[in-house]
């Protein structure tokens, strides 16, 4: 991992690389749960066809939509999979070896992004939970601390 | 026609048939496709599919065996619709199970499977969606945080996770088969009321300990002041989601995000 040490870098490197991998991976993993949606309807057409078989007890039935639910969704999962790594892996390999004179804002500037959507799910969690948002605050005071001590 | 609320679910009664010990291969395959259970669901029937597939290793033991009219009887009723959280399903198929075998009522049943559906789906989601799954990922940024190494990061998240999960399984199908159609006095037990109360303090505690040391951790090298600025930028970030909340998801922002700054980063070079 690079940081501002490798201001003068000619190249972009683990950083710019990382900068396309994280959006890319949000961005894959929203593709997923659109096709997810998709699964379950044709999931949904299938129990339709066959609801009279379950009504009378067929275990076949009843284990056939399993299956096939199971089978729809690894072929889903591993498409996607496949397709991303396809693009995703070249992409990387080509960002690192570009030139990046701003590659050293990139790490920043992720970790901004992260801690931003952390702190957001942890809004999630303390606002639904009451009595929490003390823990909360504990919690960033000693990482606070901890960040103090060891960045000296 | 009324729609009256179904009547509420009453422990089975003194007169019920004693059911059945279950055989530990009986039990083995139930707990194996408890881990398939979602695999068909969809929006015609939700996860009743996969309760039925669950519950019919259970239903060979009823008389006349697989394919008998008790058997085909039991897995059409327990093949409708159901909705509930898919971790905690395991307390329903349990006391379904149970219930099947100690021949208790069809209607019976049949209301006691509607009535199940609110609480184990509410629990569930406290449990683990706002629980269990944010403070294992949590646990895991504390890791990379303090240096692990990401690999080991991912490592423990896939480890806690599915520890969690596994072993509210393992005990919610035990609770269920335990207590039949009494299950629903199960679900006061400690674990479910006190336990997503205390999972979101954990992971809060995680979070706020977590954030800063990541952050530091990323900007190595940098210092205070860089450590400082980020962390602001990401409290404004923060804010902004909280400001925008149900209407904004972080993940969608930082997709824009990332990807701006990706163009705009690239475009600077050119």
């Amino acid at each position: 991992m690079r940081g501002p040490a490798a201001a003068g870098a000619a190249v972009g490197g683990v950083p710019m690389s990382l900068l396309f991998a994280v959006p890319f991976g949000l961005l894959t993993a929203s593709i997923g749960g659109w096709s997810m949606v998709q699964l379950r309807q044709l999931n949904a057409r299938m129990a339709r066809k066959r609801l009279d078989a379950l009504a009378r007890g067929s275990a076949r039935t009843v284990a056939g939509l399993q299956v096939a639910g199971a089978s729809a969704d690894l072929a889903r999962s591993g498409i996607i999979s496949l397709i991303a790594a396809c693009v995703a892996l070249p992409t990387v390999r080509w960002i690192a070896v570009q030139p990046a004179p701003l590659a050293p804002y990139a790490m920043p500037m992720l970790a901004a992004l992260g801690g931003a959507v952390a702190a957001g799910a942890a809004w999630k969690m303390f606002h639904s939970t009451s009595g929490t948002r003390w823990f909360g605050i504990a919690g960033l005071a000693v990482g606070s601390v901890l960040v103090a001590l060891l960045s000296r | 026609m009324t729609n009256a609320p179904p009547p509420p679910v009453t422990p089975p009664s003194s007169t019920a048939v004693v059911a059945p010990s279950l055989p530990g291969r009986t039990r083995l395959a139930i707990v194996l496709r408890l881990f398939a259970i979602q695999a068909s669901w969809n929006y015609e029937i939700l996860i009743g599919n996969g309760i039925g597939f669950c519950v019919e290793p259970a239903l060979r033991l009823l008389p006349g065996g697989k394919g008998g009219d008790a058997y085909r009887a039991a897995l059409a009723r327990e093949s409708q619709y159901f909705n509930a959280h898919p971790y905690l399903s395991s307390f329903a198929v349990g006391a379904l199970a149970r219930a099947e075998l100690e021949g208790q009522p069809a209607p019976r049943i049949e209301r006691f499977r509607t009535a199940l559906c609110g609480p184990l789906g509410s629990v569930g989601d406290r449990l683990v969606w706002v629980g269990l799954l944010p403070t294992c990922s949590f646990a895991a940024l504390l890791l990379f945080g303090v240096g692990a190494p990401a690999l080991v990061c991912v490592v423990a998240f896939l480890l806690l996770y599915n520890a969690g999960h596994v072993a509210l399984r393992l005990w919610g199908l035990q609770m269920g088969w335990e207590k039949g159609l009494s299950v629903a006095a199960a679900l006061g037990h400690p674990i479910l009321r006190e336990g997503p109360v205390w999972l979101a303090r954990a992971g809060t505690f995680l979070a706020g300990a977590a954030v800063p040391l990541a952050v530091m951790r990323l900007v190595d090298g940098g210092g205070l002041a860089r450590i400082g600025i980020t962390l602001v930028t990401a409290a404004a970030g923060a804010s902004t989601l909280v400001l925008f909340h149900g209407r904004v998801e972080g993940w969608r922002l930082a997709l824009l995000a990332g990807f701006a700054a990706l163009v705009l980063f690239l475009l600077r070079h050119a």
